[in-house]
């Protein structure tokens, strides 16, 4: 029972003031698998059709019952909705609040209880909509007449200008509001509108709307996740009424997420358990929603099925059971489940792990831990990319010797209070910063400093009796710059744009310590030996 | 490229070749010079093929008319049997991809269900502008990332593209977004017209979700989801892929849009590209690519191994491969076009081989043989493939055992080939205690691969060893003697030890490396240098013959003369080029380029029929043949003389 109001049902239950059966409230026909929720809906809007016949006096009550029914959580709001939309000559409307907490959901609602019936109403999402023209383009056709909802006549009227789309609606809805009932204009998602390209214009035409239209019938309602005052200091409009969606309670979030769930008992021992904890981290229903399905198949896991309803011994140990994935869940914003018929596959093929471990060659080991493949070459290049966004330049004489440097640093560690402490800040300034950016020319310098050294070993363990070794084709010099552009587009490295005349990009390397760190033990450079710490 | 019709569902594949620094150029163009016109003229491997042929006409027009029909036969033959190879190839890959491709499927049709479990909206439901009102709160789209576990992204390009031919036969709708189109300078509104393009075949002037909504509100359009592939997930813009997924998630109950993404290289990837606010809206799921070592481990076997291509690598090819694939490129892809130009050139060499053959090869008068010339090639190269099949097929039963140790049937190839192993191991049986102290640790490195698989044999549970008995078994089928054996292991509950003494005693048997056999220069390819060239010094020499003869591609008539003098009226990149050939040193291309133009504008350098090549088109030009080395992504890895007169064009 999700759509009030099609105009063209509207338009006849206009037409004939009878009682409509097929008005927006009347339960739906042919509709192939509702809902349980669904079905609440349509019973109470026969309820309220059954209402209208009898013109009974306890009708408006009936309605915010019903409305009260399906917002839980929302009584305040509610009414508020359907007292500020009721009469037609109304100021415009904002619903403010945080993501996920109902707005849009009870709007639309109150929407379909509210009386007199809105003779039309244009919903836009601005999140939904490319760009100005779409929006314009969508209204216009959302209050034109049904016929004008084809293709090719609304590619002639698209208008460009904000003034010809002003005119353009009010031509339409002076038709539409003349026979005296309301059209509901809503601008959903409103915050979006100030990000776009030439957003604020668009922004101060949306607010003062009421103003330029100057139509009584019509009402004005925004929904944003922004507070009123991200908008009204901009222009000289008048105030909107505006009602606020406070974040759910625990409770709230509880009866929202038990509503309809089919094995109750099951789930409220379930949510007491894990709901607490997580909201602690989150108070959105749909990310609490997202975080504890998964969880919950855990936690009926040992049951076997989620029909069984579980006594007290029980209930102990699915708790003890849920707990490990509970703390997982409270660190992880983003997890991705691997399917399940993969890890049997795996299972198969791998059928020794433990035997003989330190058999395992350095490079099957980097598959494993590493995840992906990589060529050696372009390790080192890695490597020295993040050496380089790391340490300082004035240092690389000092790291990068002709012996690799190690003992150069040994001498550097008698120093002064003073210039530890000053080599602290410096430290500390660095990390603030982030990496820093270098020259193609330093990158290319480390890298064959790095490779120089471990040249020999690694030959040594690759390829024992290779030809090859001395040729230099194999060396790992050769196709540098084609492995700085595989980095480049793995994002391990980003290159800032300049002229390319003057060969002046500079690079930064964006991967993490950890990264590094595997990648080297994967090549078997010590590069914590090269990290400059203090 | 030398793209046969033949191998044209693999020409990303096979059309890429890598590219090199322009200045470093000077050992590769310098060696195939040495070898002759013929190998320059004829076997450049990336000239298409009717054009390699009048060419290499144009040459021995003057000569024969013989040798150009043997050249011509040459290359047919090479296309024919390369196709075979090519389709080989390809079966192998598609055999591993179709494992993905097919959980994939399984994956969207779950996810499918899932979200028609939830609602299943009318179409009118569905065209209207504002959300379904549903209890369930669902806005997450289903996303499946599939890491393609290789940093370097060429060889993924086509199973991703196999990946949508597959789901669109499947019934899908299906819909290709690339790194281009989710940039920022398209916008989300570009990127989504362009989403739009690909499914409506008429799209409006002003396109929203909804006339997506009506579209899929069509009959037969309606109960298929719609599928949106993103290859490389790591180039992409994050926030207006952030934006588009934010926006279809609105929708994702009405129109069942799913993401499959591409990742090169972990799952932070898009942690990192993308905000946590968009992050929420995906329901993600991770499956994986086989690593590209699976993949060389079928393609070796399929290609190297069993004997489908007709010929073999020697040991020094071998060790050469695998130093190209694991040091530097580390793609299937490059992989290939190596075995392309081995084949290539064995064709070229085959009939020398053979005129050889009336002198005596070299493998038959040194080996035991040699007493004996009645020895008919026929006879020889009939017990050299039997030999061959014997070999391949205890090698796949060494790697049978070693691959539960992780051992990679690479780097077991590469030992069984090499010669010395032959060598060592009959010094092994001679002074078998001595060897163990004197040579034990050379013998060590040397046959480390191959005794690690032998003891894993040890070391392996009872039922796999089982199991591994079972595939030896399928290998061994035309072998007599070892197969009873086999089947006798097979029936007594066996000791590891005593299939572990067996199956030495068969390596030692059969693994005789094929450079060992007579008669093996017939089918075995020896020649690295070759090889390297073709590697790592071909595009660029190309790119660099480009630039040098450019009179050639761009046939204007005042530049007619095929002289190789630098005129004046040449491009400033090809003049450089020519200058930095004569010079032989690193130059710097900015002050040369800063030089010319003080030069131009002193001397106006009109000469030539199109001015347009100087100027700003001029400093295009140099940013591209400077960028091709940088920014090789912008290239593609494209056919090196394509580029090369796509660079030349786009100059004029």
């Amino acid at each position: 029972m999700s759509q009030p109001v099609t105009p063209r049902r509207t338009t006849r239950s206009c037409a004939g003031s009878a009682p409509d059966p097929a008005s927006p409230s009347s339960p739906p026909r042919s509709r192939p698998k509702p809902s349980p929720r669904r079905q609440l809906l349509a019973d109470t809007g026969a309820a309220v059709t059954k209402e209208e016949e009898a013109e009974g006096k306890g009708k408006g009550k009936r309605r915010i019952v019903a409305l009260l029914e399906a917002l839980p959580g929302r009584h305040a709001q509610a009414t508020d909705l359907l007292r500020l939309l009721a009469p037609a000559p109304a100021p415009p409307l904002l619903l403010y609040g945080g993501a996920a907490t109902g707005k849009t959901r009870a709007l639309l609602l109150a929407l379909r209880y509210v009386r007199p019936r809105p003779r039309r109403v244009a919903y836009a999402a601005l999140r939904s909509l490319p760009s100005i023209r779409a929006l314009f383009a969508s209204l216009l056709s959302q209050l034109g007449l049904a016929s004008s909802s084809s293709s090719a006549s609304s590619r002639q009227r698209v208008p460009d200008k904000p003034s010809d789309f002003v005119a353009a609606l009010r031509d339409a809805l002076a038709g539409l509001s003349a026979q005296g009932e309301a059209v509901y204009l809503v601008f959903d998602n409103l915050e979006v509108v100030r990000s776009w390209n030439k957003g604020d214009q668009l922004l101060a035409l949306l607010l003062r709307l009421h103003d330029l239209l100057r139509l009584p019938q019509v009402v004005i309602i925004y929904v944003s996740n922004a507070t009123p005052d991200a908008y009204y200091s901009m222009t000289g409009s008048i105030e909107p009424n505006h009602i606020y969606f406070p974040d759910y309670t625990v409770d709230e979030v509880r009866d929202i997420l038990m509503r309809g769930h089919p094995n109750p008992k099951l789930y409220s021992s379930f949510l007491s358990v894990t709901l607490k904890p997580l909201f602690r981290v989150t108070r959105r229903v749909d990310e609490l929603a997202a975080t504890l399905e998964p969880l919950f198949r855990k936690y009926y896991e040992p049951l076997g099925d989620s029909k069984s309803i579980p006594e007290e011994g029980m209930k102990r140990k699915l708790f003890e059971h849920i707990q490990p994935h509970l703390a997982v869940a409270l660190n992880e914003t983003f997890s991705v489940p691997l399917r399940a018929s993969i890890e049997k596959y795996k299972d198969g093929s791998s059928g020794v792990k433990a035997s003989a471990k330190r058999q395992f060659g350095s490079r099957d080991n980097l598959l494993t831990e590493l995840e992906f493949h990589m060529s050696v070459s372009a390790k080192y290049l890695l490597l020295s990319a993040f050496l380089a966004s790391r340490n300082p330049a004035t240092l690389d004489a000092a790291l990068f010797d002709s012996t690799g440097g190690s003992d150069n640093r040994r001498r550097k560690r008698k120093s002064s209070q003073a210039s530890v402490a000053m080599k602290d800040n410096l430290v500390e300034e660095m990390l603030m910063k982030g990496p820093g950016t270098f020259p193609l020319e330093r990158l290319l310098a480390i890298f064959q400093c790095i490779t120089s050294v471990s040249e020999d070993t690694l030959s040594d363990v690759e390829c024992p009796n290779s030809i090859m070794n001395g040729s230099g084709v194999a060396g790992l010099m050769s196709d540098v710059l084609l492995q700085l552009s595989t980095l480049c587009n793995s994002n391990f490295l980003s290159k800032s744009r300049s002229c390319p005349l003057e060969g002046s990009a500079r690079y930064r390397s964006n991967i993490d310590e950890d990264l590094a760190l595997k990648v080297a033990r994967s090549v078997g450079f010590p590069l914590s030996k090269y990290i400059y710490r203090r | 490229m030398a793209a046969p019709p033949c191998d044209a569902p693999l020409t990303a594949a096979s059309n890429i070749q890598p590219f090199f620094v322009l200045h470093k150029a000077a050992a590769a163009s310098s060696a195939p010079a040495s070898r002759g016109r013929r190998r320059a003229d004829s076997s450049q491997p990336s000239l298409p093929g009717p054009k390699s042929s009048k060419r290499s006409r144009d040459v021995d027009a003057s000569d024969e008319d013989v040798s150009e029909l043997y050249q011509r036969l040459r290359l047919e033959a090479f296309h024919r049997t390369w196709s075979k190879i090519q389709s080989t190839i390809d079966e192998v890959l598609r055999g591993i991809n179709l494992k993905l491709f097919d959980q994939v499927l399984h994956w969207i049709q779950e996810s499918f269900s899932a979200i028609r479990a939830i609602a299943k909206p009318h179409h009118s439901e569905i065209q209207q502008p504002y959300p379904l009102i549903t209890d369930v709160i669902c806005r997450r789209i289903p996303a499946a990332f599939v890491l393609t576990k290789n940093a370097e992204f060429v060889d993924d390009i086509t199973t991703f593209r196999d990946l949508a031919e597959h789901l669109e036969s499947n019934g899908c709708h299906l819909a290709k977004l690339s790194a281009t189109e989710l940039s920022p300078k398209n916008g989300v509104g570009g990127c989504f017209r362009n989403l739009l393009r690909q499914l409506l075949s008429d799209v409006p002037d002003v396109a929203d979700v909804s006339s997506l909504a009506s579209w899929y509100c069509d009959t037969e359009n309606y109960d298929q989801p719609i599928i949106i592939i993103i290859d490389d997930l790591e180039q992409c813009s994050g926030d207006i892929l952030g934006e588009l997924m934010m926006m279809l998630s609105e929708w994702v109950i009405k129109i069942p849009i799913f993401f499959v993404m591409g990742i090169a290289t972990t799952l932070d990837a898009p942690r990192k590209l993308l905000s946590s606010e968009a992050l929420q809206r995906l329901e993600p799921c991770k499956l994986t690519l086989g690593s590209p070592t699976d993949r060389m481990n079928a393609l070796v076997e399929a290609i190297l191994v069993k004997p489908c291509a007709g010929f073999c690598i020697s040991h020094e090819v071998a060790v050469f491969l695998r130093n190209y694939f694991f040091r530097h490129d580390g793609t299937i892809t490059s992989f290939i076009s190596a075995l392309k130009e081995l084949w290539r050139e064995k064709i070229e060499a085959l009939p020398e081989a053979m005129q050889k053959y009336a002198f005596s090869l070299p493998s038959c008068t040194s080996g035991k043989n040699s007493s004996d010339p009645s020895i008919s090639i026929s006879e020889g190269l009939l017990e050299l493939l039997k030999l061959q099949r014997d070999w391949s097929a205890v090698l796949l039963c060494l790697y049978e055992a070693g691959r539960h140790d992780k051992v990679q049937l690479l780097d077991i190839f590469c030992e069984a080939i090499n010669p010395d192993l032959q060598n060592a191991s009959n010094r092994d049986l001679f002074s078998k205690t001595t060897s163990e102290n004197l040579s034990g640790a050379k013998l060590g490195s040397g046959n480390r691969f191959i005794d690690q698989a032998m003891n894993t044999v040890r070391y392996l549970p009872l039922e796999t060893l089982s199991r591994v008995l079972d595939v030896w078994s399928a290998h061994l089928k035309g072998m007599s003697e070892i197969s009873d054996k086999l089947k006798e292991l097979q029936s007594t509950t066996i000791g590891a030890d005593n299939v572990r003494t067996a199956k030495e005693k068969w390596t030692r048997k059969y693994l005789v490396p094929v450079e060992c056999l007579p008669f093996h220069e017939i089918i075995c390819f020896k020649n690295v240098g070759i090889l390297q060239s073709a590697l790592i010094g071909n595009p660029r020499r190309m790119v660099q013959l480009d630039l040098l003869k450019s009179q050639s591609h761009l046939k204007c008539s005042c530049c007619s003369r095929s002289g190789t003098a630098v005129s004046g009226s040449l491009h400033d990149t090809s003049i450089m080029c020519n200058l930095a050939q004569e010079y032989g040193d690193v130059i710097n291309l900015h002050d040369w380029y800063i030089a010319f133009e003080e030069q131009d504008s002193a001397e106006p350098l009109l000469r030539c029929k199109s001015p347009v090549f100087f100027g700003c088109q001029a400093r295009e030009g140099l940013i591209l043949c400077r960028e091709s080395h940088l920014a090789l992504r912008d290239l593609n890895r494209r056919d090196p003389v394509a580029d090369g007169i796509k660079a030349l064009d786009s100059i004029l």
